[in-house]
């Protein structure tokens, strides 16, 4: 798979990834942005062809990859009439985990983290600002939902399963946390 | 059954391609009847025979599934003496092709006979794709994907390891193979 992955990222494919063993039908959509000996970043487009954040999983985690189809092909003609593209990773000699916590933690963007495999995934995940990060290790000023500060995680970089940013769900937050920083201010 | 059960039983049956009734869910009283042709450590390869004693394709089952197989019933004296009558040659032949593995097996006879497959992956219960085997190597299957209405669907490279039944030159592969044809006229 990671040969077909780079093959993707190459040609710049739209491409539809299938890793969910639960529900074999359901599969994210966009473009592969980065690929290492164990994770693969991926830039995903929404249904509406919008860019919906970007996330890092195993390889492993890949049960099947589609292209060309008539979805995919349709998703593609949305796309084209949008401008953008989401924000890249700069790829780092101690892997993609730590490459991509890197460059979240200076642009300061709300990140979603999961030490569970995909099929668990439900949005107990962690997300938070990055606010330390070395090649063993991340520190995470963690964020509720409601966009109030949640306490502080630590994370092993080796237990890492999953990362998101730039998703509906973390732009929201991010959004909230603003309104609610600029509140407070305005009290201030 | 146990697995060691299913396994012998598989050996004995493989060699003399008796026809067979077997089940694979405990919850549904449905059933493939055929002659298991070949198997491996995980599946069964059956040579699929319809209600009207037609051939119907191959089919590759987990064994792990198996609970129950049946070797003599009123259906399965029907259904030899149906097959005695219309005992036409098998489109998908198993013998010229030899391979380690089921799987491989019928994606080789698939490639061969120019035959399209359905492929369920992760023991979802439904056909995850359906077309024609491009190519296939130890870890990766990729499929030229056609939709139910027989229209070229994309390209799937499929974790053959994550495979848990395939089916090829059945009815409703083959209702798709005749939607795909008048649709190439």
């Amino acid at each position: 798979m990671k040969k077909i992955l780079r093959g993707m990222q190459e040609k710049k494919q739209l491409i539809g990834i299938y890793i969910n063993p639960n529900n074999t039908f359901g599969f994210i959509v966009g473009y592969v942005m980065e690929v290492d000996a164990e994770f693969f970043a991926f830039s995903m487009i929404s249904e509406t062809g919008m860019d919906d954040g970007v996330i890092i999983l195993p390889i492993c985690d890949i049960i099947k990859i589609e292209e060309s189809s008539k979805y995919l092909n349709k998703i593609e003609k949305l796309i084209s009439c949008r401008d953008s593209g989401c924000r890249s990773i700069s790829p780092s000699i101690h892997g993609l985990i730590y490459g991509t916590l890197d460059f979240l933690k200076d642009k300061r963007i709300l990140t979603s983290i999961g030490i569970t495999s995909v099929q668990n995934h439900n949005r107990e995940d962690t997300t938070g600002f990055i606010v330390a990060v070395d090649v063993n290790t991340c520190t995470v000023q963690k964020y509720s939902q409601y966009g109030l500060e949640d306490g502080v995680a630590y994370f092993e970089l080796n237990r890492i399963k999953r990362i998101e940013y730039d998703t509906s769900y973390e732009v929201t937050l991010q959004r909230l946390i603003r309104i609610l920083d600029n509140e407070k201010r305005i009290r201030h | 059954m146990c697995y060691d059960t299913i396994l012998s039983k598989t050996k004995r049956l493989s060699q003399n391609r008796k026809i067979v009734c077997i089940y694979d869910d405990e919850y549904d009283d449905s059933f493939y009847c055929g002659s298991i042709i070949s198997f491996d450590d995980t599946f069964i390869l059956v040579d699929m025979i319809s209600p009207d004693g037609n051939p119907d394709g191959l089919i590759v089952l987990s064994i792990d599934n198996i609970c129950k197989i049946i070797e003599r019933s009123s259906y399965l004296s029907r259904i030899k003496k149906l097959k005695a009558v219309d005992d036409r040659k098998l489109p998908l032949s198993a013998d010229e092709v030899k391979m380690d593995g089921v799987i491989e097996t019928i994606l080789a006879i698939a490639i061969q006979n120019d035959a399209m497959v359905a492929i369920s992956l992760c023991e979802s219960g439904y056909n995850n794709i359906q077309g024609f085997v491009q190519s296939f190597d130890d870890k990766i299957c990729v499929v030229r994907q056609f939709d139910l209405v027989g229209e070229y669907d994309g390209i799937a490279y499929v974790l053959i390891e994550k495979i848990t039944q395939i089916t090829c030159g059945s009815r409703t592969e083959d209702e798709v193979m005749t939607l795909f044809r008048i649709g190439e006229e």
